[in-house]
């Protein structure tokens, strides 16, 4: 089994691809020093995966919302004990998130490395549900749903994509619902797994202080090869349009709360080269060094310490967003807009655009300091079948009409507004 | 190859350099250390390091010095403000990316070095030798909604609440910025004395971290001068009388239980009760997590913390309204136990496990450095965290059950859910 070895001429940087003969692909980015190793043991398979036909099957099948965030719990759970218990005899730290569309289980630790591997190889490939344990686990996770009601930057977000997304299941919260976690039951749970913890779709990243080729033999002994399942995720059709251009929400808060943007109607996910044009976009439109945030500032509209913007992006959905605390969002949506609108118009300055890219290679550099950010990043860059060196190359060579181009998703009749106000 | 090495710049201030070229980045840091008196005091420091970070006398516009730090490869030049115990912590910081991989051939620790130092000596001011209005009105502005943020996330309020009447009445009850009442109530004209007195005042912790290697010399002269000598510690003790039960209720979907207990620990045994600790409620080995979240599904989060500066160990959780009272006992439950010393081998060496990774990862992260050596201003100073390793590996179930016994319950704050009104503090 040969690695493909790639390394970033900007970074000096390397990272090992292997496809492993039972299917799974594996990353490897060793460094020469530190402590810590992370390492991240993911499937393709995220929330938005609640309908989907597999190839030996004639018919797709609904599942509730929630199952794959259940399932995610659930398997720490085996015969032999709990998965947490195993970690934490050898002093490794683990812990597991369910996104829209991926699963990932992680550890972390600083000796016992290999033998923390064979734990997280071994739990995530042995299943184990029961009426007894599927039961148990509801009242732990309602009380999870509970803790993000009261979040309102979890809200504000989540009313967004229902106000966004018609159909898509990316409108549903990751967790599902208290009534949706009730129809959970241990068979769901067990053909689900069956489904899309196949080890073809499914990858491994190490990064962080480590022998590549002592992975590679925890590897070779533990996984357990299994025949691809071609699955396809059936989403409905999608509208253009959003369901509504604006949704408030009262809560328990000082302050108003906003998200505001875009929907983005996509096919396939976009290119490094793509992804790095429009994170340009943004930067030169809402960073500190931008115009806009100045004019916030200045409005009193925005605050230094909760203002963001980023595109969200995964299978069949794509919004680039702006949010934070204000006290007033509507004032502060239409600079945005008008500053959104300015962009598509008159396109981006030659200086703004070189320090966004600037800025950008920056914040490249630093997230290669830490094995956990290198392994987000390469766990994040394999599901989307990309490379995080090609990315930074992509960023460093794109071209001033390249993210041009990218302006063209402010489109003006397709913007949402979800505000969560005081009480 | 990495060194740390610390090194006294004057009897005020201090200077660690921990030089590891393996690091893609650097990072300078000023801390400065003052004792928590009043509200109003507390609020007149914490605005300070905003308002000298965000424009400088080279860079006087908020855009211009964001412009120039997009150009300098995204590198930062921030603020922050932080309670240790009995302490504000003011700080000055700018980071950025090595020189090795910045392609315009700059020199980054100068770079970063000149606008950090530019703000801490000689910050903007207008004609008058004033802090710039516009910049007052908006950090004013921010802090005050920075303050309004934490009523908004639940369980830092829930947390902030315990701590409060944990203190109330003491200069650790202050909080890092004073209350709502006093940020409103800052104005501007006293802040440039202010600015002076807390650069003559404040016991300084400077640190270079990361790939870059400071010039000891250059940094003498620079703090030439500053600060006053000051001797750090924890807040002091004193014995809860009884356990103050408070609950307030709020239009939430999940309550919140803050617990806190005081609890009376020479420095040297901070690791002791960090342990405590670990065994009590922080990895998924502890008890509170196997008890309370797993056997009985009471919650998703039942953690807790010991705060070495002001030697108290907090316990929060996020549960059902239905089940508080149930939630508490089986905490109660647990914290007994570990005081009759109902602790397994498993469980102690779990924790241990768990606190020395910890430890060992220390060095991974320039953050993590940094805090650690901020510490050790406060205590146990030369300690390294090898040797904060070796004391844990030594402690028994004996020596954590006897630290549990000293635990003394003083807050239980309830923030329950289903209530109708609130209103803002």
């Amino acid at each position: 089994m040969e690695p493909e070895l790639v390394r970033s001429r900007r970074t000096g940087d390397c990272c090992y691809k292997y496809r492993h003969p039972s299917g799974l692909s594996v990353y490897l980015h060793p460094k020469e020093r530190g402590s810590a190793t992370q390492v991240i043991f993911g499937a393709r398979y995220g929330s938005v995966d609640n309908c989907f036909q597999r190839s030996d099957e004639s018919e797709p099948q609904t599942v509730p919302e929630g199952i794959a965030h259940y399932l995610e719990h659930k398997l720490f759970e085996s015969e032999e004990g709990d998965a947490f218990a195993r970690f934490a005899s050898v002093g490794a730290n683990a812990n597991a998130y369910t996104g829209y569309d991926s699963t990932c289980y992680v550890f972390s630790c600083t000796d016992r490395l290999y033998e923390s591997l064979e734990i997280l190889l071994d739990f995530v490939q042995s299943p184990y549900f029961t009426q007894e344990t599927v039961a148990k686990e509801r009242g732990i996770i309602a009380q999870e749903i509970k803790m993000y009601d009261d979040l309102p930057s979890w809200r504000v977000f989540s009313n967004y994509l229902r106000a966004m997304y018609h159909r898509h299941p990316v409108r549903e919260d990751a967790a599902g619902t208290a009534e949706s976690i009730e129809k959970i039951t241990p068979e769901l749970l067990y053909r689900c797994y069956h489904t899309f913890y196949n080890l073809n779709n499914m990858a491994l990243v190490v990064a962080g202080r480590f022998d590549p080729q002592r992975v590679m033999e925890v590897c070779g002994r533990m996984l357990k090869p299994c025949p691809p399942v071609m699955v396809r995720r059936v989403f409905p059709e999608e509208p253009e349009t959003v369901v509504r251009a604006f949704v408030e929400e009262k809560l328990s808060v000082s302050m108003p709360v906003f998200q505001f943007g875009y929907k983005d109607q996509r096919g396939p996910l976009r290119s490094e080269q793509e992804l790095a044009a429009v994170n340009v976009v943004l930067e030169v439109m809402a960073s500190d060094a931008s115009p806009l945030f100045r004019r916030l500032l200045d409005a009193g509209l925005a605050n230094d310490s909760s203002f963001s913007y980023q595109l969200f992006e995964g299978p069949g959905f794509a919004t680039a967003m702006f949010g934070g605390e204000s006290r007033d969002p509507e004032a502060a949506v239409a600079m945005i807009r008008e500053e959104a609108a300015r962009l598509a118009r008159q396109g981006i300055e030659r200086a703004d655009f070189e320090r966004a890219k600037r800025s950008l290679y920056g914040d490249c550099i630093a997230a290669l300091n830490s094995p956990a950010s290198i392994a987000n990043w390469l766990i994040d860059s394999a599901f989307r079948g990309q490379d995080m060196f090609a990315y930074i190359d992509a960023l460093a060579e794109l071209r001033l009409e390249q993210a041009v181009k990218q302006c063209a998703l402010f489109r003006e009749d397709r913007s949402v507004l979800s505000v969560i106000n005081p009480c | 190859m990495c060194e740390t090495k610390i090194c006294q710049l004057s009897p005020s201030v201090r200077l660690t350099s921990f030089t590891d070229p393996s690091f893609k980045t650097m990072r300078i840091a000023v801390n400065l250390l003052t004792p928590l008196t009043t509200g109003a005091a507390a609020a007149q420091y914490a605005i300070l390091p905003a308002l000298a970070t965000r424009a400088t006398r080279r860079y006087p516009d908020y855009t211009a010095l964001g412009r120039r730090l997009a150009e300098l490869y995204g590198a930062s030049l921030a603020s922050g403000v932080q309670q240790i115990g009995p302490y504000q912590c003011l700080s000055l910081s700018a980071g950025g990316i090595a020189s090795r991989y910045a392609f315009g051939g700059e020199d980054m620790f100068l770079e970063l070095s000149r606008l950090l130092f530019g703000a801490l000596l000689t910050p903007l001011t207008d004609e008058e030798g004033l802090f710039p209005q516009d910049g007052f009105d908006q950090e004013k502005r921010q802090l005050l909604e920075q303050k309004d943020a934490e009523f908004s996330d639940k369980m830092l309020y829930a947390h902030q609440r315990c701590h409060e009447l944990l203190f109330s009445g003491q200069p650790a009850g202050v909080g890092r910025a004073g209350s709502r009442k006093d940020i409103a109530a800052l104005e501007r004209a006293p802040l440039t004395e202010a600015w002076s007195r807390l650069l003559r005042e404040a016991r300084f912790e400077v640190f270079t971290l990361g790939d870059c290697c400071p010039d000891v010399e250059a940094f003498r002269e620079i703090f030439a001068g500053l600060g006053r000598p000051r001797l750090l510690g924890p807040v002091p003790y004193w014995e809860p009388a009884d356990c103050l039960r408070v609950v307030e209720e709020q239009p939430v979907a999940q309550s919140k239980l803050a617990m806190a207990y005081r609890v009376q620990a020479a420095p040297e045994e901070r690791m002791l009760f960090l342990l405590t600790s670990a065994v009590l409620g922080e990895p998924t080995s502890s008890k509170l997590f196997l008890n309370v979240r797993e056997e009985q599904g009471l919650c998703y989060y039942c953690d807790s913390a010991y705060s070495w500066a002001s030697g108290a160990l907090f316990i929060e959780s996020g549960v059902e309204t239905a089940d508080l009272d149930r939630a508490e006992a089986a905490i109660l439950e647990q914290v007994e136990a570990l005081q009759k010393g109902r602790i397994t081998q498993e469980e102690l060496r779990c924790a241990q496990l768990y606190l020395c990774g910890s430890l060992r990862a220390v060095e991974d992260s320039l953050h993590q450095v940094e805090g650690w050596y901020l510490g050790r201003a406060f205590d146990q100073d030369g300690l390294t965290p090898e040797e904060a390793i070796r004391q844990v590996n030594a402690c028994t179930i004996e020596d954590v059950a006897a630290a549990a016994k000293r635990l003394k319950p003083a807050v239980a704050y309830t923030l329950k859910g289903g209530g109708e009104g609130w209103s803002r503090s």
